[in-house]
């Protein structure tokens, strides 16, 4: 995943989509029983390297989830978390505006710092909990269908912020939606399940230019699936 | 070398096609237990 590129995972329910993204900042390592077998390199380094604290690895790969999740605090605290989590002391203010600001949210919040942020709508709540991944200010945002939990116009503009945010992060995102997917990606990886051994086992299919996988895809599971024959 | 050295930006560019790789990833297994999540999901260097 190039610096400055979104990168985009495409495929059915259950093809391990999910599974694959939060292996890039080790939240997996989370789950009960997980084990895994090759290597993300961060930077070149190895983040499953057993020198890696998980927690600076996702201090730089931050994540954003489905359902926005923002705590039961104020719109300011929610974004301040992660800085005081990473133990910042210096510039607390500025840092929550610069990261409202690049969440697109400023405007909106700035006469109401102190209110709860699950006061916001359920779009500002996924901007605010955006802010609060950027706060910290990570190399790689990785978004868990992102706009899954939202209206079309609060979509539009999540998508609008990840036009804007791939200038300074690089992003990689899970979605569901093909139109998503051709709207923000610039290169997209197509994931499908193999159930011939009796389980349901995720394995990449493609992986392209995304104007070249939706318009010459070389797989025919990625033709089926981008024409809609299954889904 | 500490962790903070070990993922610092700005350490450890690596480059493809004059564009900095953030990430290079090869899955070759996820497991859950005896789930088996994931396989084979190694985004390949030089395509794209």
């Amino acid at each position: 995943m190039e610096q400055g590129e979104i990168t985009a995972f495409i495929g059915p329910s259950g093809c391990g989509k999910s599974t694959a993204l939060r292996c890039l900042n080790r939240m997996n390592d989370l789950v009960r029983g997980f084990r895994f077998d090759g290597h993300v390199h961060f930077r070149g380094k190895d983040i499953y390297h057993r020198s890696v604290d998980p927690v600076a690895v996702r201090r730089y790969i931050g994540m954003v989830f489905q359902q926005p999740n923002p705590f039961a605090m104020s719109i300011y605290n929610n974004v301040a978390f992660g800085l005081r989590l990473n133990r910042v002391k210096d510039d607390i203010p500025e840092r929550v505006e610069r990261a409202l600001r690049g969440a697109a949210l400023w405007d909106e919040v700035k006469d109401k710092l102190k209110n709860s942020g699950l006061s916001l709508s359920g779009g500002q709540q996924q901007r605010l909990c955006i802010a609060r991944a950027i706060a910290t200010e990570p190399t790689v945002l990785l978004m868990d269908e992102p706009c899954s939990a939202l209206d079309p116009i609060a979509t539009r503009r999540i998508e609008e912020l990840m036009t804007e945010l791939k200038e300074k992060y690089t992003i990689a995102v899970v979605t569901h939606n093909l139109q998503q997917a051709q709207r923000v990606a610039d290169k997209t990886a197509f994931m499908y399940v193999d159930t011939t051994q009796g389980g349901r086992t995720g394995y990449l299919v493609e992986y392209e230019d995304t104007n070249r996988l939706f318009q010459d895809p070389k797989e025919e599971f990625t033709k089926q699936y981008i024409r809609g024959e299954f889904s | 070398m500490a962790t903070a050295d070990i993922m610092s930006p700005g350490n450890m560019a690596t480059e493809r096609n004059g564009k900095n790789v953030v990430i290079d990833c090869c899955i070759k297994n996820i497991y859950y237990g005896n789930f088996h999540a994931v396989r084979d999901a190694h985004i390949p260097r030089g395509t794209g």
